[in-house]
């Protein structure tokens, strides 16, 4: 899966600095990821649940026989649990050799963003989890927002 | 050009630590009086082995230092020296001075100097530094004079193909000296007809009078080493004779060597080669059980179902095994730290002035690598306690009737997936009444408290603890006792205390094979699964027969056997869902941890089995109450529960003995499950 997307990112930088990102689906809205962060992205898998963690960790899973904490992203933004069905995806990142399965309600597809379509992000006041927000990232018409995973992942 | 040596350097390291131990453990054989060839070949070799591989890769001194003891344990297998305790402690001084320089080397230290220790070696077996040159001669560590050498440079005729210039070499050496004279060997010149101009016929030997050191002699040749022969002699004269020194035995003593070198002793790991071929066999079979299901699944036809059975049976059985050799892999037999003890114990002996005698039992038990090294410590704190304490003085001994020597005996074994290791020694026992004494002295236990002789005893693991009348060198300064308890409980182990007055102490330690795999209970709370480390399971009850109490301010205990014992239940400490009250047969769990004895109730038992402790960490801090996670069979994650941090989270308190709770316990009547 990496491999493969790194061969695309190669073959597909036309823009000096162009980056790729993953965008999947939160509830309404969709969000980006760094691609490189990504390492694969698993279908239903059994989640068992934690105890004495944050409400945003679903439970934790076995990735070939690591154990991976498996993090709600809705809950993580402050909403409430995602329904957890054969159709969920995790997608699993990986930062600073910490490997965490983001729990979304689908994934999107690929997108190539040059540094000039990545905007500052927002100043919306107080708002909770503005703090994950690196930038808002324009692909045509589609406003994508970007994800701090170092933010999200602490 | 010159080939790299020092990417041998971790093998070589690694064998020394090997020959060392031979020598430790085996020079001590010698005060026995019983010196047999092989005894001594094995000491010859150890020291021969080391003082070859380190002239090969330039440890001088370690060379050197070897080469002293060869020439003392030579003299032993020829029977020109005596065998005697003075020699033998000689050598392990030699020994430890080894170890320090081979600890030293690894983290790329400069080495002491080794004259010292070396004339006391040349001395003891009449050498005296003149009776052979090592290969190669060692360099002076502290002499800075000028020494004379003997270089001798005799290229391979291809050497101008390789375009390099024998003349260039030899100015390069020549400058390094104050005084040089330079001879050219003319042994393998030919006729003139049959000579090739392009082929180098001639060697040189110079004889150099130079402060330069051996290494730096060697750099000169460093880019015609692989097409040259270099021999380096030195002059024996300008050694020095150092007068005989006292301090260098002692400090090569205090310098702790087995510290040193442990600190990257995980690095690596050898491994038997016939453990490697099995592995290679079982992934082959593997490989061809693997290819058999997928060859049946194509074309798959019901009627072919047994074969894809069958099939799936061998990938299950191989799979098995792997897991059984991988995990042997980790095995080493506990031999290699027994060994030490042979050392210690003789050191004890000459400190405390007592005869004691070591008896080691089943050295080739295996366990897990850095089990055994965990082990070590508190091993050797037994050890020195029953030396200290245990054993009466040979006077006592004597008038008790027992034979002047005391036995210490370190005993392994397998026993069922564990690995029980006893330290005994048939010395006078522990005294109980002091003990108890002296637990009430600190308030650990109240006065006039009915305590069974066993729960006195394992006060003595308790931090500061210690009976001992004076504080020797060795040990009764109290420390100790409560480390080892640590240590043990760090390796999930148990230890156990067992003795007779008069008759001696045992101390058994009883460890799981390796820390990657415990043995477990699985249960079931709710919709959840878990696991509780089976060592500390005490007993299970199903609820109906032990009623449960609500008690206010005490929250809830079950009654076991009439008495009231803590109730944790997951639901509370965890926030796990447990069946709806009534439904099911729920049972309690009775779980001990340290001080700490309570029950914990769970919906069902599902079964005792292994499990693969797997880490949370780094994806995730370690929640409390949760040792680990481990995978099930059917590829879900199960945790493992922390019965200590269960405990700390239901505010289980320390059980009291002394009747000042209300909740107390009575004594455990089966402490062990």
């Amino acid at each position: 899966m990496n491999a493969q997307v790194n061969a695309q990112s190669q073959a597909a930088g036309p823009v000096m600095g162009t980056r790729q990102f993953l965008s999947f689906r939160v509830g309404a809205e969709e969000y980006a990821i760094d691609i490189l962060a990504v390492q694969e992205i698993r279908g239903h898998t059994a989640i068992t649940a934690l105890p004495q963690t944050p409400p945003w960790v679903r439970g934790a899973m076995n990735l070939r026989g690591v154990i991976v904490p498996v993090f709600d992203m809705q809950q993580r933004f402050g909403g409430g649990p995602v329904e957890y069905s054969r159709f969920s995806v995790i997608i699993v990142v990986s930062i600073g050799g910490r490997q965490v399965g983001l729990l979304v309600d689908a994934v999107n597809d690929v997108v190539d963003l040059a540094p000039g379509a990545i905007e500052p992000p927002p100043d919306v006041g107080a708002a909770g989890s503005s703090s994950f927000v690196q930038g808002l990232g324009r692909h045509g018409e589609r406003l994508l927002i970007l994800l701090d995973l170092q933010q999200v992942m602490a | 050009m010159s080939i790299d040596l020092s990417r041998f350097n971790q093998s070589f390291f690694e064998e020394c630590k090997e020959h060392v131990r031979v020598l430790e453990e085996r020079l001590v054989e010698l005060d026995s009086g019983a010196v047999d060839a092989d005894l001594l070949g094995a000491l010859f070799r150890a020291a021969h082995s080391i003082k070859g591989s380190s002239g090969l890769l330039g440890f001088d001194a370690i060379t050197r230092l070897t080469h002293a003891m060869e020439n003392v344990l030579d003299g032993l297998r020829n029977q020109a020296l005596a065998p005697s305790p003075a020699l033998t402690t000689l050598l392990l001084e030699a020994t430890d001075m080894l170890a320090r320089l081979v600890a030293l080397a690894q983290d790329n230290e400069p080495a002491p100097d080794v004259t010292p220790l070396c004339t006391k070696l040349d001395v003891a077996s009449g050498s005296g530094g003149a009776h052979e040159t090592p290969a190669p001669t060692p360099a002076p560590v502290s002499s800075g004079g000028p020494s004379t050498w003997h270089v001798t440079f005799q290229p391979q005729p291809e050497m101008f193909a390789r375009g390099q210039d024998p003349a260039l070499v030899l100015r390069e050496l020549v400058d390094l000296g104050s005084e040089a004279e330079v001879k050219a060997l003319l042994d393998g010149l030919p006729p003139l007809e049959s000579l090739d101009p392009e082929r180098c016929f001639l060697g040189w030997r110079v004889r150099l009078v130079t402060t330069a050191t051996e290494a730096a002699l060697r750099d000169v040749f460093s880019f015609v080493d692989d097409v040259a022969t270099v021999l380096l002699e030195r002059e024996p004269d300008a050694m020095p004779e150092l007068p005989e020194t006292v301090e260098s035995g002692a400090e090569a003593r205090s310098a702790a060597p087995e510290a040193r070198a442990e600190k990257k002793a995980d690095a690596t790991l050898r491994v038997a080669t016939e453990k490697v071929d099995k592995l290679v066999n079982l992934v082959g079979e593997l490989v061809i059980a693997q290819a058999m299901i997928s060859r049946s699944l194509v074309d798959f036809e019901p009627a072919k179902l047994h074969t894809l059975v069958q099939a799936v049976g061998d990938l299950e059985r191989h799979t098995r095994e792997l897991q059984d050799q991988v995990m042997n892999i980790r095995m080493v037999p506990i031999g290699t730290i027994f060994g030490r003890f042979r050392r210690l114990v003789r050191d004890l002996s000459g400190n405390l002035g007592k005869d004691v005698r070591l008896e080691l039992v089943g050295e080739d038990t295996e366990l897990d690598k850095s089990m055994v090294e965990h082990l070590a410590d508190p091993l050797m704190h037994l050890v020195r306690n029953a030396a200290d304490h245990g054993l009466e003085t040979t006077e006592q001994r004597l008038a008790a009737g027992k034979p002047a020597h005391g036995t210490i005996t370190l005993a392994a074994r397998h026993q069922g997936g564990n690995v029980v290791v006893d330290v005994s020694d048939d010395g006078k026992g522990l005294d109980t009444a002091r003990i108890l004494a002296k637990a009430i002295e600190r308030g650990l236990a109240s006065p006039g408290a009915e305590l069974p002789p066993e729960r006195v005893h394992e006060f003595i693991f308790a931090a500061g603890f210690s009976t001992a009348q004076a504080v020797t060198d060795l040990s009764g300064r109290g420390v100790g006792m409560d480390v080892v308890k640590r240590s043990v409980d760090g390796l999930n182990g148990t230890i156990a205390i067992t003795t007779t007055p008069g008759q001696g102490t045992r101390f058994r330690i009883t460890l799981p094979l390796t820390l990657a795999i415990i043995d477990g209970m699985s249960l079931r709370v709710g919709g959840s699964t878990f696991v509780l480390p089976l060592n500390q399971v005490v007993e299970t009850l199903p609820l109906s027969t032990a009623p449960v109490r609500s008690i206010y301010g005490h929250g809830e205990v079950v009654l076991v056997r009439g008495d009231p014992m803590p109730m944790v239940r997951l639901s509370k400490v965890l926030s796990v869902d447990d069946d709806a009250e009534g439904a099911g047969r729920p049972l309690a769990v009775v779980l001990e941890t340290g001080d700490v004895r309570f029950a914990l109730r769970v919906d069902e038992l599902l079964g005792k089995a292994q499990f693969v402790i797997k880490s949370l960490e780094p994806n995730l801090p370690r929640p409390d109450g949760v040792l680990g996670a481990t995978i099930m069979g059917d590829g879900t994650v199960a945790l493992i529960l922390d019965v200590p941090g269960l405990a700390r989270l239901g505010d289980v308190r320390a059980r009291a003995d002394d009747g000042r709770s209300p909740l107390s316990s009575r004594a455990p009547q089966e402490v062990y499950a």
